[in-house]
Protein backbone atom coordinates (compact mmCIF):
# COMPACT_ATOMS: atom_id res chain seq x y z
CA UNK A 1 0.00 0.00 0.00
CA UNK A 2 1.67 3.02 -0.99
CA UNK A 3 1.58 5.98 1.11
CA UNK A 4 -1.37 8.08 -0.29
CA UNK A 5 -3.71 5.67 0.51
CA UNK A 6 -2.28 4.72 4.05
CA UNK A 7 -2.41 8.92 4.69
CA UNK A 8 -6.23 8.61 3.23
CA UNK A 9 -6.93 5.78 5.68
CA UNK A 10 -5.66 7.78 8.71
CA UNK A 11 -2.40 6.74 9.11
CA UNK A 12 -0.39 9.84 10.18
CA UNK A 13 2.81 8.45 9.78
CA UNK A 14 2.42 7.80 6.13
CA UNK A 15 1.40 11.76 5.17
CA UNK A 16 4.05 13.04 7.44
CA UNK A 17 6.71 10.69 5.79
CA UNK A 18 5.09 12.01 2.60
CA UNK A 19 5.53 15.61 3.69
CA UNK A 20 8.98 14.90 4.64
CA UNK A 21 9.92 13.94 1.08
CA UNK A 22 8.37 16.94 -1.07
CA UNK A 23 7.54 19.49 1.29
CA UNK A 24 11.06 21.98 0.64
CA UNK A 25 10.99 22.04 -2.77
CA UNK A 26 7.79 22.62 -2.75
CA UNK A 27 7.93 25.22 -0.28
CA UNK A 28 10.98 27.07 -2.43
CA UNK A 29 8.59 26.55 -5.38
CA UNK A 30 5.94 28.47 -3.81
CA UNK A 31 8.48 31.25 -1.82
CA UNK A 32 9.79 32.37 -5.52
CA UNK A 33 6.57 32.62 -7.10
CA UNK A 34 4.68 34.85 -4.32
CA UNK A 35 8.09 36.31 -2.21
CA UNK A 36 6.49 35.83 1.06
CA UNK A 37 6.83 33.01 3.48
CA UNK A 38 3.72 33.09 4.88
CA UNK A 39 1.64 32.86 1.56
CA UNK A 40 4.03 29.93 0.75
CA UNK A 41 3.54 27.87 3.74
CA UNK A 42 -0.24 28.27 3.45
CA UNK A 43 -0.34 27.43 0.27
CA UNK A 44 2.43 24.06 0.83
CA UNK A 45 0.44 22.44 4.20
CA UNK A 46 -3.00 23.53 1.85
CA UNK A 47 -1.44 21.18 -1.10
CA UNK A 48 -0.93 18.06 1.44
CA UNK A 49 -4.26 18.32 2.75
CA UNK A 50 -5.37 18.57 -0.65
CA UNK A 51 -4.42 14.68 -1.29
CA UNK A 52 -6.98 14.16 1.86
CA UNK A 53 -10.06 15.21 0.15
CA UNK A 54 -12.09 12.80 -1.19
CA UNK A 55 -12.69 14.87 -4.48
CA UNK A 56 -9.03 14.93 -5.12
CA UNK A 57 -7.81 14.34 -8.84
CA UNK A 58 -4.91 13.05 -8.22
CA UNK A 59 -4.15 9.51 -10.26
CA UNK A 60 -0.84 7.73 -9.24
CA UNK A 61 -1.10 5.63 -12.44
CA UNK A 62 -1.06 9.21 -14.57
CA UNK A 63 1.32 11.18 -13.27
CA UNK A 64 3.71 11.21 -10.18
CA UNK A 65 2.98 12.53 -7.04
CA UNK A 66 5.87 15.52 -7.13
CA UNK A 67 4.57 16.88 -10.70
CA UNK A 68 1.16 16.89 -8.95
CA UNK A 69 2.16 18.46 -5.83
CA UNK A 70 3.82 21.22 -8.65
CA UNK A 71 1.12 21.31 -10.18
CA UNK A 72 -1.22 22.46 -7.22
CA UNK A 73 1.37 24.42 -5.90
CA UNK A 74 1.92 26.40 -9.08
CA UNK A 75 -2.02 26.88 -9.39
CA UNK A 76 -2.93 28.19 -5.68
CA UNK A 77 0.66 30.06 -6.10
CA UNK A 78 -1.37 31.97 -9.01
CA UNK A 79 -4.24 32.30 -6.91
CA UNK A 80 -2.83 34.37 -4.30
CA UNK A 81 -0.23 36.41 -6.33
CA UNK A 82 -3.74 37.23 -8.28
CA UNK A 83 -5.62 37.91 -4.84
CA UNK A 84 -2.45 39.92 -3.62
CA UNK A 85 -2.06 42.06 -6.83
CA UNK A 86 -5.73 43.15 -6.20
CA UNK A 87 -4.80 43.94 -2.40
CA UNK A 88 -1.70 45.53 -3.72
CA UNK A 89 -4.32 48.04 -6.01
CA UNK A 90 -6.47 48.84 -3.28
CA UNK A 91 -3.44 50.06 -1.16
CA UNK A 92 -2.59 47.49 1.69
CA UNK A 93 1.22 45.46 1.64
CA UNK A 94 0.79 42.15 0.44
CA UNK A 95 4.12 41.08 2.01
CA UNK A 96 3.77 41.92 5.32
CA UNK A 97 6.41 38.96 6.01
CA UNK A 98 9.33 40.93 4.80
CA UNK A 99 10.88 42.71 7.84
CA UNK A 100 12.98 45.91 7.78
CA UNK A 101 15.74 43.66 9.33
CA UNK A 102 15.46 40.72 6.51
CA UNK A 103 15.24 43.55 3.83
CA UNK A 104 18.59 44.53 5.20
CA UNK A 105 20.25 41.32 5.14
CA UNK A 106 19.54 40.19 1.70
CA UNK A 107 22.64 41.16 -0.54
CA UNK A 108 21.99 43.52 -3.29
CA UNK A 109 23.01 41.11 -6.05
CA UNK A 110 20.11 38.58 -4.49
CA UNK A 111 17.77 41.41 -4.73
CA UNK A 112 18.13 42.26 -8.24
CA UNK A 113 17.96 38.64 -9.30
CA UNK A 114 14.61 38.41 -7.62
CA UNK A 115 13.62 41.30 -9.04
CA UNK A 116 14.21 40.46 -12.21
CA UNK A 117 12.93 37.25 -12.15
CA UNK A 118 10.16 38.40 -10.87
CA UNK A 119 9.70 40.91 -13.56
CA UNK A 120 9.32 37.92 -16.51
CA UNK A 121 6.37 36.89 -17.83
CA UNK A 122 4.64 34.55 -15.57
CA UNK A 123 4.60 31.58 -17.53
CA UNK A 124 8.98 31.84 -17.75
CA UNK A 125 9.41 32.89 -14.45
CA UNK A 126 7.74 29.65 -13.33
CA UNK A 127 9.67 27.84 -16.28
CA UNK A 128 12.57 29.07 -15.19
CA UNK A 129 12.60 28.29 -11.49
CA UNK A 130 11.34 24.74 -11.82
CA UNK A 131 14.44 24.59 -14.36
CA UNK A 132 17.00 26.05 -12.77
CA UNK A 133 16.09 26.46 -9.35
CA UNK A 134 14.73 22.77 -8.15
CA UNK A 135 16.49 21.09 -11.74
CA UNK A 136 13.27 19.85 -13.16
CA UNK A 137 13.40 17.99 -16.09
CA UNK A 138 11.61 20.02 -19.09
CA UNK A 139 9.23 17.43 -19.78
CA UNK A 140 8.20 17.32 -16.30
CA UNK A 141 7.81 20.61 -16.34
CA UNK A 142 5.65 20.35 -19.70
CA UNK A 143 3.55 18.31 -17.41
CA UNK A 144 3.26 20.17 -14.51
CA UNK A 145 1.89 23.47 -16.60
CA UNK A 146 0.37 21.60 -18.62
CA UNK A 147 2.09 22.59 -21.52
CA UNK A 148 3.90 21.09 -24.95
CA UNK A 149 7.25 20.26 -24.32
CA UNK A 150 8.63 22.46 -27.39
CA UNK A 151 6.40 25.22 -25.44
CA UNK A 152 8.39 25.32 -22.01
CA UNK A 153 11.78 24.90 -23.88
CA UNK A 154 10.78 27.85 -25.58
CA UNK A 155 9.98 29.85 -22.82
CA UNK A 156 13.04 28.81 -20.88
CA UNK A 157 15.33 29.63 -23.16
CA UNK A 158 13.02 33.78 -23.77
CA UNK A 159 13.37 33.27 -19.69
CA UNK A 160 16.78 33.29 -19.89
CA UNK A 161 17.37 35.60 -22.65
CA UNK A 162 15.46 38.49 -20.93
CA UNK A 163 17.60 37.72 -17.63
CA UNK A 164 20.92 38.10 -19.50
CA UNK A 165 19.69 41.84 -21.16
CA UNK A 166 18.01 42.64 -17.93
CA UNK A 167 21.66 41.58 -15.29
CA UNK A 168 23.89 42.39 -18.03
CA UNK A 169 24.85 45.14 -16.31
CA UNK A 170 25.73 43.29 -13.04
CA UNK A 171 27.54 40.29 -14.29
CA UNK A 172 30.79 40.34 -13.19
CA UNK A 173 33.79 41.57 -15.06
CA UNK A 174 30.87 43.63 -17.20
CA UNK A 175 34.11 46.68 -16.50
CA UNK A 176 36.68 44.75 -17.71
CA UNK A 177 34.96 43.87 -21.04
CA UNK A 178 34.76 47.95 -21.26
CA UNK B 1 26.80 37.36 -20.70
CA UNK B 2 27.42 33.18 -21.03
CA UNK B 3 24.93 30.86 -19.31
CA UNK B 4 27.71 29.75 -16.65
CA UNK B 5 27.73 33.54 -15.39
CA UNK B 6 23.24 33.87 -15.61
CA UNK B 7 23.40 30.39 -13.52
CA UNK B 8 25.75 31.98 -11.25
CA UNK B 9 24.28 35.06 -10.77
CA UNK B 10 20.71 33.04 -10.74
CA UNK B 11 22.17 31.24 -7.46
CA UNK B 12 22.66 34.12 -5.71
CA UNK B 13 18.66 34.39 -4.77
CA UNK B 14 18.35 31.51 -2.51
CA UNK B 15 14.79 30.95 -0.78
CA UNK B 16 13.66 31.64 2.62
CA UNK B 17 13.61 28.62 4.94
CA UNK B 18 10.15 27.43 6.20
CA UNK B 19 9.32 27.96 9.58
CA UNK B 20 9.67 25.27 12.47
CA UNK B 21 5.88 25.11 13.00
CA UNK B 22 4.69 24.31 9.40
CA UNK B 23 5.22 20.42 9.93
CA UNK B 24 3.30 21.17 13.31
CA UNK B 25 0.39 22.82 11.28
CA UNK B 26 0.40 19.98 8.52
CA UNK B 27 0.30 17.18 11.09
CA UNK B 28 -2.56 19.47 12.73
CA UNK B 29 -4.50 19.99 9.69
CA UNK B 30 -4.18 16.36 8.66
CA UNK B 31 -6.03 15.47 12.52
CA UNK B 32 -8.56 17.81 11.06
CA UNK B 33 -9.11 16.55 8.23
CA UNK B 34 -9.37 12.81 9.51
CA UNK B 35 -11.78 13.67 12.21
CA UNK B 36 -14.92 11.97 11.69
CA UNK B 37 -17.61 14.74 10.70
CA UNK B 38 -21.13 15.32 12.31
CA UNK B 39 -24.25 13.95 10.53
CA UNK B 40 -26.17 16.31 9.33
CA UNK B 41 -29.22 17.11 11.26
CA UNK B 42 -31.68 16.06 8.49
CA UNK B 43 -30.56 12.41 9.20
CA UNK B 44 -30.08 12.40 12.97
CA UNK B 45 -33.76 13.65 13.25
CA UNK B 46 -34.94 10.86 12.10
CA UNK B 47 -38.08 11.26 14.24
CA UNK B 48 -39.12 14.11 12.44
CA UNK B 49 -39.10 11.75 9.22
CA UNK B 50 -40.83 9.20 10.33
CA UNK B 51 -43.88 11.26 11.52
CA UNK B 52 -43.93 13.06 8.53
CA UNK B 53 -43.90 9.81 6.41
CA UNK B 54 -46.47 8.36 9.16
CA UNK B 55 -48.88 11.66 8.66
CA UNK B 56 -48.90 11.56 5.11
CA UNK B 57 -49.80 7.66 5.07
CA UNK B 58 -52.56 8.24 7.51
CA UNK B 59 -54.24 10.89 5.52
CA UNK B 60 -54.17 9.15 1.91
CA UNK B 61 -55.78 6.41 3.68
CA UNK B 62 -58.46 8.78 4.90
CA UNK B 63 -59.04 10.16 1.45
CA UNK B 64 -59.62 6.67 0.19
CA UNK B 65 -61.86 5.61 2.61
CA UNK B 66 -64.12 8.93 2.37
CA UNK B 67 -64.44 8.46 -1.29
CA UNK B 68 -65.03 4.34 -0.87
CA UNK B 69 -67.61 5.46 1.55
CA UNK B 70 -69.27 8.29 -0.41
CA UNK B 71 -69.12 5.76 -3.58
CA UNK B 72 -70.96 2.77 -1.33
CA UNK B 73 -73.71 5.37 0.00
CA UNK B 74 -74.75 6.51 -3.39
CA UNK B 75 -74.88 3.31 -5.17
CA UNK B 76 -76.76 1.44 -2.03
CA UNK B 77 -79.04 4.80 -1.67
CA UNK B 78 -79.60 6.83 -4.69
CA UNK B 79 -81.70 8.91 -3.06
CA UNK B 80 -78.75 10.27 -1.15
CA UNK B 81 -77.88 11.75 -4.33
CA UNK B 82 -80.62 14.34 -4.81
CA UNK B 83 -80.16 15.77 -1.49
CA UNK B 84 -77.08 17.24 -2.93
CA UNK B 85 -77.96 17.98 -5.96
CA UNK B 86 -79.43 20.85 -7.39
CA UNK B 87 -82.92 20.70 -9.00
CA UNK B 88 -83.56 20.38 -12.60
CA UNK B 89 -84.26 24.41 -13.70
CA UNK B 90 -86.52 23.64 -16.69
CA UNK B 91 -86.03 26.83 -19.03
CA UNK B 92 -89.25 26.43 -20.96
CA UNK B 93 -91.93 23.76 -22.00
CA UNK B 94 -93.27 22.78 -24.94
CA UNK B 95 -96.98 21.84 -25.49
CA UNK B 96 -97.43 20.30 -28.37
CA UNK B 97 -100.46 18.89 -29.90
CA UNK B 98 -100.32 15.37 -32.36
CA UNK B 99 -103.03 15.39 -35.28
CA UNK B 100 -103.83 12.59 -36.73
CA UNK B 101 -105.40 12.83 -40.91
CA UNK B 102 -107.78 10.14 -41.64
CA UNK B 103 -107.49 9.03 -45.68
CA UNK B 104 -111.17 10.89 -46.08
CA UNK B 105 -109.71 14.48 -44.84
CA UNK B 106 -110.93 14.50 -41.22
CA UNK B 107 -108.41 14.91 -38.34
CA UNK B 108 -108.70 14.97 -34.41
CA UNK B 109 -106.08 15.29 -31.94
CA UNK B 110 -104.52 12.35 -30.96
CA UNK B 111 -102.00 13.16 -28.21
CA UNK B 112 -100.87 15.95 -26.29
CA UNK B 113 -97.34 15.76 -24.60
CA UNK B 114 -95.18 18.58 -22.38
CA UNK B 115 -91.64 18.40 -23.09
CA UNK B 116 -88.29 20.91 -22.75
CA UNK B 117 -85.07 20.68 -24.82
CA UNK B 118 -81.63 20.55 -23.19
CA UNK B 119 -78.75 20.12 -24.77
CA UNK B 120 -79.90 18.91 -28.05
CA UNK B 121 -82.04 16.82 -26.03
CA UNK B 122 -85.90 16.68 -25.69
CA UNK B 123 -87.00 15.60 -22.03
CA UNK B 124 -90.59 14.48 -21.90
CA UNK B 125 -92.37 16.33 -18.70
CA UNK B 126 -95.72 14.15 -19.56
CA UNK B 127 -97.68 12.75 -22.55
CA UNK B 128 -101.69 12.34 -23.08
CA UNK B 129 -102.84 9.65 -25.74
CA UNK B 130 -105.92 10.89 -26.92
CA UNK B 131 -107.31 8.82 -29.45
CA UNK B 132 -106.14 6.59 -32.00
CA UNK B 133 -108.18 5.52 -35.16
CA UNK B 134 -108.73 1.74 -35.97
CA UNK B 135 -106.45 0.61 -38.65
CA UNK B 136 -103.46 2.84 -37.68
CA UNK B 137 -101.10 1.97 -34.94
CA UNK B 138 -99.24 4.62 -32.75
CA UNK B 139 -95.65 4.29 -30.47
CA UNK B 140 -95.93 2.44 -27.50
CA UNK B 141 -97.32 5.21 -24.92
CA UNK B 142 -95.48 6.05 -21.99
CA UNK B 143 -96.66 7.86 -19.22
CA UNK B 144 -94.09 9.38 -17.14
CA UNK B 145 -95.07 9.53 -13.40
CA UNK B 146 -95.98 12.33 -11.94
CA UNK B 147 -95.84 11.46 -8.44
CA UNK B 148 -92.04 11.61 -8.45
CA UNK B 149 -89.72 14.85 -9.87
CA UNK B 150 -87.54 12.83 -12.02
CA UNK B 151 -87.70 13.17 -15.63
CA UNK B 152 -88.01 10.66 -18.39
CA UNK B 153 -85.26 11.18 -21.43
CA UNK B 154 -87.07 10.30 -24.22
CA UNK B 155 -84.77 9.07 -28.03
CA UNK B 156 -85.76 10.88 -31.27
CA UNK B 157 -88.80 9.41 -33.33
CA UNK B 158 -88.15 7.96 -36.11
CA UNK B 159 -88.53 10.50 -39.03
CA UNK B 160 -88.69 10.14 -42.52
CA UNK B 161 -86.14 10.24 -44.91
CA UNK B 162 -84.85 14.39 -45.77
CA UNK B 163 -86.81 15.53 -43.22
CA UNK B 164 -85.16 16.48 -40.29
CA UNK B 165 -86.75 17.19 -36.79
CA UNK B 166 -87.16 21.38 -36.30
CA UNK B 167 -85.30 22.47 -33.37
CA UNK B 168 -87.91 22.99 -29.90
CA UNK B 169 -88.44 26.49 -29.45
CA UNK B 170 -89.51 28.36 -26.38
CA UNK B 171 -92.94 28.46 -27.58
CA UNK B 172 -95.96 25.97 -28.64
CA UNK B 173 -94.99 23.80 -31.22
CA UNK B 174 -97.80 22.12 -33.18
CA UNK B 175 -96.44 18.48 -34.87
CA UNK B 176 -97.96 16.36 -37.51
CA UNK B 177 -97.73 12.73 -36.66
CA UNK B 178 -96.47 10.91 -39.64
CA UNK B 179 -98.27 7.29 -39.96
CA UNK B 180 -95.48 4.92 -38.76
CA UNK B 181 -96.92 1.71 -41.27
Amino acid sequence: MDLIESARKGRESAFLELFDEHHLPLFRFAYRLTESVADAEDIVQECFLELLRPACSYDPARTPIRTYLFGVVRNQSLKRLRKNDVADRNGSDARQDRSPESEILRTEMEDVVARAVMGLPETQREVLILAHYEQMPLAEIARVMDFALAAAKSRLQRARAGLKETLAAYAPGLERKR
Amino acid sequence: MNDTELDEMLDSWTARPATASLRERAQAGFTAAMEPRPLPATRVNWKNAFARRALKGLLAVAVVALGAFVLVVTQAVPQTLRLVSPPVQVPYVVDSEFIQYASDGSSEVAMHTASYSQVRTEFLLSRTLLAIRSGRRSREVWTPDSSTSSHARVSRPTWRKGLEPPEPTPTTSLYTLAAID
